[in-house]
């Protein structure tokens, strides 16, 4: 193979000046020297088949699809920031012995894969078809018991992101216990979160129960046989989406029509509590730019099995931990996750955690920084089961 | 980031240790443009800023003389022509025959006249970031400039500025740039912003070729902090320097690249005639093997974190990415020794492991570009992983 360096060899004298003088006024972002020993067809494309496919995909929520060498290398430098910062993938959570279903984290080897891949001049390698990511089921907890097509929402061309609220009314015959709710956006590249939640006049707005929390890519869990989540006679849904355009589609204007999945639990099923915990502590004003949070501890009365945690939006972009102490017995850490903005989802655990009554649950919240206003309100909820047999 | 020759070579000590591939004859080739050497892509294109054809170029590792750029070699060694110690650089690979000037080959090859093809070995962008004067050399967060402090006297400090290739900067480019050194500052913690209680204006020295202030005496060590502007329209970029004493001007055999990855390549195989310059590619760089069981790969990896808190607390924050990937490899090596531990310990072990790595890969970015508060942070960062990682699998070790 011969290289064309002739003119660059002949040029060399007389442009050295002109090319420092190009190279300075358009400081360059990157040389890429190959070496890397991953390629993207051998070692990479399967990591991100495996792990971001769900949204970095034709179509879905991300905007740049990652499937072939040719989307990805454009976004190297992306990734590496992102992976770096620990931005994506969207998963912090970590368990003290009790696995997590569905984690969306990278492993060690994955991790180092891709950085090592993005900053060692991303090699292709072996530029045979990538064989595409496995489709995904419509409903993944399987066929529901009662589908819901959501009233269509619309964003504007002038606008970028917007929050609609849609409530969905229930007939009597459907108002059983909900042992899951699942979400399947109409137009995936739009919608970003949806957060699903029975509301209930009698209840009270303090009762309004969270049935489901949806963010792309997140993989739904329904509670055990026979526990549910309740469904008071007056009840309605009531749907939360958040919807954002992509870059791809500024000043377009887009819809979504979402379809909702409930899976019903026995109609004698023990219902499943939510109870908040780990409220703010520190009054307002706070100083700008400085890190703080507080620890709240809650003693249980009776024995208690926890199943799921999540963040309410007032404890968004908080590092939060939880700790679980019997009596005379050192806290154990049971969970900790940052509740990263855009992101909040349900931790469920894959074996629920039985605690003793007279157990304390601690919940360290730790903002950097502090916001400005004290956040309102609880900044955890737990979800639970406080009849035990 | 941009990758540098130093990277190639930690990368290459993971390939070894982490894929079992059979390493390629050469080093892969590139896509660059004739006209812009920072232009670098995988695949053939054009130039994205003056719309050329993209050229293949083969890059790989290799040793220079600090002062004779001719002299580039294989091997760690001196210089042929002054004994100083050679540093490792990225060099394009080609081959030339006697006689045809312009003739440039990416693989070995024979001539027309039956003889065989002459290796040839180019430095390339970012393939020199050793110091040129006995200081500290950092890359600037725009990937393009590069600088060198040092203190060749208690009273004087000295910035030495370069592009991507590591040249100096001619003197009408230090003119514009707006410098000063601090030599004394405080963190105000009510108003969370540093106070600079003594900073010097950096100028252009007499000769030109760099720039520089009189400081107050330095108690060594000293530390000192530049902020640099290097044109009114960026960014201030700063840059951490400790100095454990004043800086020598390198002279003669006594000079010796500061970076530690500076190990021996092995040796070429004989040359063949046709195959006049054997390259093992640049990740075939022989690096330590790593231990192989999970007690001593734990010790190893408490070994690599030492390493790294006294580079930090030395402020050789160039150096801190050697045992900073050396950690994370061995990370990657324990993942699966994650296997032998219970289901509470797993679930500690699997993300720490994952954040070994990822703190690792921030010390690299951070010390490339020697901020002590990027630095700092991400130490914090790597040490809270690895003694999560210890403790994780503290319990199965005897």
């Amino acid at each position: 193979m011969r290289i064309g360096l002739t003119g660059r060899l002949k040029a060399a004298p007389t442009c050295a000046g002109l090319l420092l003088a190009a190279v300075w006024l358009l400081p360059l972002e990157a040389h890429k020297p190959i070496t890397s020993p991953y390629t993207f067809a051998e070692d990479v494309a399967p990591i991100l088949r495996e792990r971001c496919a769900a949204c970095h995909a034709a179509g879905g929520p991300a905007p740049m699809p990652l499937t072939t060498a040719e989307e990805t290398v454009p976004w190297g430098e992306s990734i590496r920031l992102e992976l770096v910062s620990g931005h994506m993938p969207p998963w912090s959570a970590m368990s003290n012995g009790k696995r997590l279903p569905h984690a969306e984290g990278l492993t060690a080897r994955e991790l180092n894969v891709l950085l090592t891949w993005v900053t060692g001049g991303t090699p292709p390698g072996d530029p045979k078809p990538v064989p595409p990511a496995a489709p995904t089921a419509n409903w993944p907890l399987g066929a529901p018991d009662l589908t819901l097509p959501l009233p269509e929402v619309s964003v504007a061309a002038d606008q970028g992101e917007v929050t609609r609220q849609l409530v969905v009314p229930l007939d009597a015959a459907v108002r059983r216990p909900l042992r899951a709710v699942d979400l399947r956006p109409g137009t995936r590249s739009l919608v970003r979160s949806a957060r699903v939640t029975v509301r209930s006049a009698s209840a009270g707005a303090e009762a309004e129960q969270v049935v489901a929390l949806w963010v792309p890519g997140d993989q739904p869990v329904g509670l055990p046989a026979g526990l549910g989540f309740a469904v008071p006679p007056d009840a309605e849904l009531v749907v939360t989406l958040r919807l954002k355009k992509t870059w791809e589609h500024e000043r377009e204007a887009m819809s979504d029509r979402s379809t909702l999945a409930l899976y019903f639990a026995d109609p004698r099923a023990t219902a499943v509590r939510s109870f908040g915990l780990g409220r703010a502590a520190y009054p307002p004003p706070v100083p700008s730019g400085v890190a703080g949070g507080n620890v709240a501890s809650e003693t249980v009365r009776v024995p208690t099995r926890l199943f799921a945690f999540y963040p309410t939006a007032a404890a968004a972009g908080a590092k939060i931990s939880i700790d679980v102490a019997t009596d005379g017995a050192r806290l154990q850490r049971i969970l900790e996750f940052t509740a990263q903005r855009g992101w909040e989802r349900r931790y469920w655990f894959a074996d629920p955690i039985d605690i003793p009554a007279g157990a304390r649950i601690q919940t360290a919240v730790t903002f950097d920084p502090l916001p400005a206003t004290a956040p309102q309100g609880p900044l955890v909820i737990i979800d639970a089961l406080t009849s035990v047999p | 980031m941009a990758k540098l020759f130093a990277l190639a070579l930690v990368l290459a000590g993971a390939s070894l240790l982490a894929a079992q591939k059979a390493p390629p004859a050469l080093p892969p080739v590139s896509m660059t443009c004739p006209m812009h050497p920072d232009v670098v892509e995988s695949k053939p294109g054009s130039c994205p800023l003056c719309k050329m054809n993209l050229v293949p170029v083969r890059l790989d590792a290799s040793w220079m003389c600090p002062v004779h750029a001719v002299v580039i070699e294989q091997q760690a060694g001196t210089c042929r022509l002054c004994g100083r110690a050679l540093v490792p650089v990225t060099v394009s690979l080609t081959w030339t025959c006697r006689g045809e000037v312009n003739a440039e080959f990416l693989e070995p090859g024979v001539c027309r006249d039956g003889s065989p093809r002459i290796g040839k070995r180019t430095l390339r962008p970012h393939g020199n970031h050793n110091p040129q004067h006995g200081g500290q050399f950092f890359m600037a967060p725009d990937t393009w400039h590069h600088l060198e402090g040092t203190l060749p006297r208690e009273r004087l400090f000295r910035l030495h500025l370069y592009d991507d290739y590591a040249r100096a900067l001619p003197p009408a480019a230090l003119t514009a740039m707006n410098a000063r050194v601090i030599t004394r500052q405080r963190f105000d913690a009510a108003t969370r912003t540093t106070i600079e209680d003594e900073a010097f204006t950096l100028k252009p020295s007499k000769d030109g070729r760099s720039l520089e202030a009189a400081i107050s005496r330095a108690a060594l060590p000293a530390a000192m902090t530049v902020k640099v502007r290097f044109k009114p329209d960026t960014p201030e970029y700063r840059f951490d320097f400790t100095f454990r004493e004043l800086t020598k001007e390198p002279a003669g055999a006594t000079l010796v690249a500061s970076r530690p990855t500076a190990k021996p390549r092995a040796a070429a195989p004989p040359a063949t005639p046709t195959t006049p310059v054997e390259t093992a590619p640049a990740y075939t760089v022989p690096t330590e093997p790593l231990p192989g069981t999970m007690a001593e790969l734990l010790a190893d990896l408490a070994r690599r974190r030492d390493e790294v808190r006294v580079l930090v607390q030395k402020g050789d924050f160039g150096a801190v990415w050697v045992p900073a990937f050396q950690a994370k490899d061995v990370a990657v090596a324990l993942e699966p020794h994650v296997d032998h531990l219970a289901p509470q310990e797993r679930s500690h072990a699997e993300p720490a492991l994952a954040d070994v790595v990822r703190t690792a890969w921030q010390l690299d970015a951070a010390g490339d570009t020697g901020n002590a508060e990027e630095v700092g942070k991400a130490f914090t960062l790597f040490t809270e992983a690895v003694s999560r990682l210890t403790d994780a699998f503290s319990t199965t070790q005897p």
